[in-house]
Order: structure tokens, then C-alpha cells, then sequence
């Protein structure tokens, strides 16, 4: 086994090779970007893909994802007209559309926001040619490049959005975010960088949707770095339905500072494997942070939630829950973690998973960590395993409603707390529909 | 409307029914009773179609239709109805939508177009009262937090949304009040006069709840069997001479 480690596997291997075609577009980068990357793949060189002996990895094998050749997507076989085809979420947003990795201004509808001034707007293909001072100031400087899988971000993300929400500005609609994949031969990588700023007071949804159009194999890997300052309200909706040959990464790092509030919401329906790792650092006073997923994982599928509530500052509060729903030979991770700072009394922190096993060959691995270094805090934490209530499931059948259907509206219903949350309406029926959906496949 | 012959039931390796006979014509009020254990509720559940009773002996016959080789479901949208002994809490799924749900699942069945939104309201707000039912119930998760006889009511109003031919009501009666017995009753009552092609099964240890909805027939219910059947004065002879006279004719 050991042996095994030290080899490096066919993903890695191709990524280096990638990494040497690369390395000589980055000269048409500025240097400030080109650097970095360089930099990064200095690091990337001598890292190694976790194993299920990695602690932060114990319960998901990641074979499938280190046993695939990577390559760069063949932007030739771009069609215009198929993703907007497949606008699949049919919400009143704006939205900045991107394919493959790259963002398409044709089909985005911003410029409106972008025009009154309310808020800045650059894609990261921009910046990497020509960076902003404003770009410069935060662009890495939340990402730990000491994880491979952000490492791979770092050194081959070519697009993403930098979005500035100005001061006092509160959007009418959400931001939608779609990345859509398709058309391609062969598997590939187009990791997406975001950086995302709510100014003072500012409030905004932001809703980020992947999606697959075809059966064509990505890896996705997508981080948005996000910066919530003083007052600022920010709902960050997360919505992830790649295709099951497909695998997903990746990384939401949040700082919130004095009297902001995030919640994000994290609806996976998972790819081949899916991790999703988000980090909110409750950075000053009266800071909160929310997070509530709901995953659905069918099939061989795994679906991995990794995240950390950084206290950092006193008198913050957290919250986090999260759904499994686990079908088939499925497997659900939940790994959260508080971590109390001995600066952050008066810490309220409040974690929950809930899982619900569809079958007796799903899996859920659920470890809630506590890192409490203050004496002057309350945290509370609690997991559950539970199946379908068969009384229920009999109770509906008896007034009519067939067993599937029944069902569903009993998963539904304990999904429900995850959805219930959002106060766009739109948006609930949709994802309530694309659940119901999942379901019934 | 209904025929069951030489029914017998066990639930994990044990009889429990040992061959009920049981004929239901339209239009019908039967009463079974008996004490706790006999096999009334077993008897109710069976009809409905719940899982876990294994059938050694029998058939009941619904409208034709051999009862015990259709799902549950299916066997409501034929018009069968279990009010149920414990009714069942289900957090994150309203009244309303259940209703609903069922409501159009048994019209799509019949043949008749769904209800839309209005109509749907329109429906339940007449039924409501029929019930005394408050109407901030109907947006509550199902029967969560509803008190004994809120929940008992809530299974008469689901009876009088769905309408079905042969309603079942288990116990429906235990654990009320004096006041939500009549209101009960009453719903049971107004339901009867309305249609006539109806049959109700009322499943009760006690009494009390004939003295407001007569019975054309009551049934003694002892041991897995109907020992004794009679018109409505049987339950007041039971009720006078309690379940001993029961157990001990059948001892003789």
C-alpha cells in the first residue's frame, strides 16, 4: 500500500502534464497571477491526493477521481445556443452564465447592476490579464493552498467572477451564478475562482447552480472566496446536480466581520463524488454565520460535507444543520467542526445533522468536532440516523396517495427545514420541484 | 358491499384472527366491539391494507374486488377509509397538502377533473364546520402538536373531504370528551345522511359513542371471532352485563 502512495497517480500525472502546456499561456498573464500559479505548482509538485488514511479523508475514497486522466476542455465545440437551451432554473435573477469554465457575457444580465452602480463587476479572465488594485487586495488571500484539491484550483483556474456589492445597496433579485458543462470527449478541468464582497449594510442573494447538460465527464472545482463586511446580509445558495460519471470540489471560504450575517445554503445532489468544504470565519462582534445543507446521494455516489465555524471574535453565533438523504449504496460524510477561539466569549454555536438511510446498503459517516479554547461559550451539537416512519409512509397510502409519492412527500417534508429557510418563494417551488425530481429518477 | 368469510390473520407467528364472517350491505351502520386484544383493531388495519399481517385463511370481498390483492392506495381510491386509533404526526407535510394530494389522487381515479386552488378552499372550509374544526389547523403539519381530540377530529374531517364509500373508524371514540364524542358523531352522522350508498364500520370498546351514531347491527368481537351479532339493544345488554358475559357464554 504504501508503495502505492508514493507513485503518483494517473490524475496527478496528467495535471503535471497539463501544467506543462500551461505554463507557456501563462506569459500572456500579468505577472502578479502568473507568480502565484507558478508558485502554487511548486507546492502542487510535492503533494500527494489523500488517501482514506488522511483523517479529513477517512470516509471517502477517492479512486475513481486519482485513477482519471485530465485534460483541458476543447473550446471548439462550443454551441451557443445549447446552454441557454438549458437554462434550467427559470428564476428572476441576473445572471452571469459560464460553460465550461468560461464566463459568457453574451448571456449574462448584469450589465443593468453594473451600469447603476450598485455593483462592480470583473471575470477573473479579466483580471488575470490586467488586475485591479481592488482584485490584488483579496484575491488568495483566504485560500490554504496547502490542500491539493485547492492547489489545483489555484494553479489552473482561468474564470470566475469578482463581484464587489456596493455599500447600502440591497439587490432586488438574486445573482445567479450557472455553470454548465458539457460537449467533451474526454474528462477534463476548468476550476472556477470567485471572490465575492458585500460592502457595509449591503444585502443580496447569491445563488451558484451546476449543472450538466450531457453525460460528459468534468471535475469540477470552484471556490469562492467572500468577504461580508460590517451590517452586510448575504444568502448564498449553493446548487449542485452534476451528472453521476462527474466530480465536484469545492471550497467556500467566508470572512464575516462585525455585525454581518451569511447564511449559506447547500443543496448536492451529487456527482461521482462530491466535497463540499466551506469555512466561515466569524471575524468581529456580533457576527453570524449559517449553514444549512441538504444532500440527496444515489447510486455508488458519495457526498462529503466538510466545514468549520471559525469563532474568532466574542459575542457571534453560528448555526448549522444538515439533511442526508441516502439511497442505494450510497455514502453521506458530514464532518463539521466549531472551533472556539479563547478571544471569542460569549460564543453561541449550534450544529445539527440529521440523515435519513433509504436503503440498508447507504452509508453515513457523521462527526461533529468541537475546538473550544474560551471558557464563556454554549455549543450544542447532535446527529441522528433514522429511516423512513413506515407509519407515515401508511397513513398517506391509506388517503390515496401511492407509495412513491407518499414517499417522496415524507422526504420532502424532512428536507423540508433545509428549504424553509429561504424567503424567495421562486426559488423554494424550484428546488422543491428539482427534488422531487431526483427523487423520482 | 363488503363480504368477509373465514378471515384469519397472524402477526408475528401469532392468530389472530381465527375466521371472521362479516357482510356489510350499503347504506349500513355495524358496530363491532369487544374488549381490548380481541382482534377489532387487527380486523381494521387488515381492511386498510397495513403491512405486517400475514393472511393464513379467507377473502374479503369489497365491491368485487378481492380486497386483499390491492395496495393500500388503491384500496382507498375504491372508497375505504381508516379513521385511525392513534393517528399518525407527520412534521413537514400540512393538512392541506395531504389533502389535497389525496383529495385529487381519488378524483383521478373516479374520473374527475382535480380541483383547483379555489375550489379546493371552498371545500375544506365547509367540511371544517361540519367538524368545529379551527381553521389555522389546516396549514399545520399533520395532526403535530394537535391535542387527543383535535387529531380525532382531524381524521372525521379527512373522512368528510375524501368522501369514501366505507369508512372504518377504529376507536375513534377513545380518549374524547363528552363534547368531541357529539362533534364526532355529528360528522358521522351528517356524512350518513348524505349519501346513501355508504357503509360505516365503527370499531369501539365502549358504548357511549352508539348512544349518538345508531348502529343497524352490532357485533361481539371475542378471541379472534364475531361470537355474537344483534341489532343496537346488544350493545346495551354488553354495556350492562360488561365483557364477562361474553367470555363466559363462550366458556359454556
Amino acid at each position: 500500500m504504501q508503495e502505492i502512495i508514493k507513485i503518483d497517480y494517473p490524475v496527478k500525472e496528467s495535471l503535471k502534464n497539463l501544467f506543462d502546456s500551461y505554463n507557456c499561456e501563462l506569459n500572456n498573464l500579468n505577472s502578479f497571477v502568473a507568480d502565484y500559479k507558478r508558485n502554487v505548482y511548486e507546492l502542487f509538485k510535492s503533494q500527494t491526493f489523500p488517501t482514506l488514511k488522511d483523517e479529513g479523508w477517512r470516509y471517502t475514497n477517492i479512486s475513481s477521481l486519482v485513477n482519471l486522466k485530465l485534460s483541458f476542455p476543447d473550446y471548439k465545440t462550443h454551441d451557443g445556443d445549447i446552454y441557454y437551451q438549458n437554462d434550467y432554473l427559470n428564476i428572476d435573477s441576473y445572471k452571469i452564465i459560464f460553460y465550461n469554465g468560461k464566463y459568457l457575457k453574451r448571456f449574462s444580465t448584469i450589465e443593468e447592476l453594473i451600469k447603476k452602480n450598485l455593483i462592480v463587476f470583473s471575470s477573473i479572465a479579466e483580471e488575470l490579464k490586467n488586475p485591479s488594485d481592488e482584485f490584488k487586495k483579496y484575491f488568495a488571500s483566504l485560500v490554504d493552498n496547502t490542500r491539493i484539491f485547492n492547489s489545483i484550483n489555484s494553479i489552473f483556474f482561468e474564470d470566475g467572477y469578482f463581484i464587489k456589492i456596493k455599500e447600502g445597496v440591497q439587490l432586488q433579485k438574486p445573482l445567479l451564478a450557472i455553470y454548465l458543462y458539457g460537449n467533451q470527449n474526454s474528462p477534463f478541468i476548468s476550476p472556477i475562482r470567485n471572490i465575492l464582497i458585500a460592502e457595509n449594510n449591503s444585502k443580496a442573494d447569491i445563488i451558484e447552480a451546476s449543472f450538466n447538460i450531457d453525460d460528459s465527464i468534468v471535475f469540477e472545482n470552484n471556490i469562492v472566496e467572500y468577504f461580508g463586511y460590517e451590517g452586510s446580509e448575504i444568502n448564498f445558495i449553493k446548487l449542485q446536480q452534476n451528472n453521476k460519471e462527474s466530480f465536484h470540489y469545492s471550497d467556500l471560504i467566508a470572512e464575516i466581520n462585525a455585525n454581518a450575517k451569511f447564511k449559506g445554503y447547500v443543496f448536492t445532489f451529487g456527482s461521482q463524488i462530491t466535497r463540499n468544504e466551506a469555512e466561515l470565519k466569524l471575524n468581529g462582534e456580533y457576527a453570524s454565520g449559517h449553514l444549512y445543507g441538504l444532500f440527496i446521494a444515489k447510486g455508488k455516489t458519495i457526498i462529503d460535507n466538510h466545514t468549520q465555524m471559525s469563532h474568532i471574535k466574542p459575542n457571534c453565533e453560528s448555526n448549522q444543520l444538515y439533511k442526508g438523504i441516502l439511497f442505494d449504496r450510497s455514502r453521506g460524510v458530514f464532518r463539521g467542526r466549531i472551533r472556539v477561539e479563547k478571544n471569542a466569549q460569549k460564543t453561541n454555536a449550534y450544529q445539527s445533522n440529521k440523515n435519513l438511510l433509504m436503503s440498508e446498503f447507504a452509508t453515513i459517516n457523521s462527526k461533529p468536532q468541537l475546538e473550544i479554547f474560551a471558557d464563556d461559550v454554549k455549543c450544542t451539537h447532535g446527529a441522528t440516523v433514522g429511516q423512513i416512519d413506515e407509519n407515515a409512509l401508511f397513513y398517506l397510502r391509506t388517503r390515496g396517495i401511492d407509495k412513491e409519492n407518499a414517499r417522496s412527500m415524507l422526504i420532502l417534508a424532512f428536507a423540508n427545514d433545509a428549504i424553509e429557510n429561504l424567503y424567495n418563494e421562486n426559488l423554494k417551488e424550484q428546488l422543491r420541484t428539482i427534488i422531487f425530481k431526483e427523487l423520482s429518477k | 358491499m363488503l363480504s368477509i368469510k373465514n378471515l384469519k390473520v397472524k402477526v408475528e407467528d401469532k392468530l389472530i384472527l381465527k375466521g371472521v364472517n362479516l357482510n356489510v350491505k350499503a347504506g349500513e351502520i355495524h358496530a363491532i366491539m369487544g374488549p381490548n386484544g380481541s382482534g377489532k383493531s387487527t380486523l381494521a388495519n387488515v381492511l386498510a391494507g397495513r403491512e405486517g399481517y400475514e393472511i393464513i385463511e379467507g377473502e374479503i370481498i369489497y365491491k368485487g374486488l378481492n380486497l386483499l390483492d390491492i395496495a393500500p392506495e388503491e384500496r382507498a381510491r375504491e372508497g375505504i377509509f381508516l379513521a385511525f386509533q392513534y393517528p399518525v404526526e407527520i412534521p413537514g407535510i400540512s393538512n392541506a397538502t395531504l389533502l389535497k394530494t389525496a383529495l385529487n389522487e381519488i378524483r383521478k381515479h373516479r374520473g374527475e377533473p382535480e380541483l383547483d386552488a379555489m375550489e379546493f378552499m371552498e371545500l375544506m372550509k365547509e367540511k371544517m364546520k361540519l367538524v368545529e374544526m379551527d381553521i389555522n389547523l389546516i396549514n399545520r403539519p399533520v395532526n403535530q402538536g394537535f391535542s387527543g381530540g383535535e387529531k380525532k377530529r382531524n381524521e372525521i374531517f379527512q373522512l368528510a373531504m375524501l368522501e369514501p364509500k366505507l369508512a372504518i373508524l377504529d376507536e375513534t371514540d377513545s380518549g374524547l370528551d363528552i363534547d368531541a364524542l357529539k362533534i364526532v358523531a355529528n360528522g358521522v352522522n351528517m356524512i350518513k345522511k348524505q349519501i346513501q350508498d355508504k357503509a360505516i364500520i365503527l370499531v369501539t370498546h365502549y358504548q357511549r359513542l352508539l348512544n349518538y351514531i345508531t348502529p343497524d347491527y352490532v357485533h361481539v368481537m371475542y378471541d379472534g371471532k364475531i361470537v355474537k351479532s344483534g341489532s343496537k339493544e346488544l350493545a346495551l345488554e354488553l354495556e350492562e352485563k360488561g365483557y364477562d358475559w361474553i367470555k363466559n357464554g363462550k366458556n359454556y
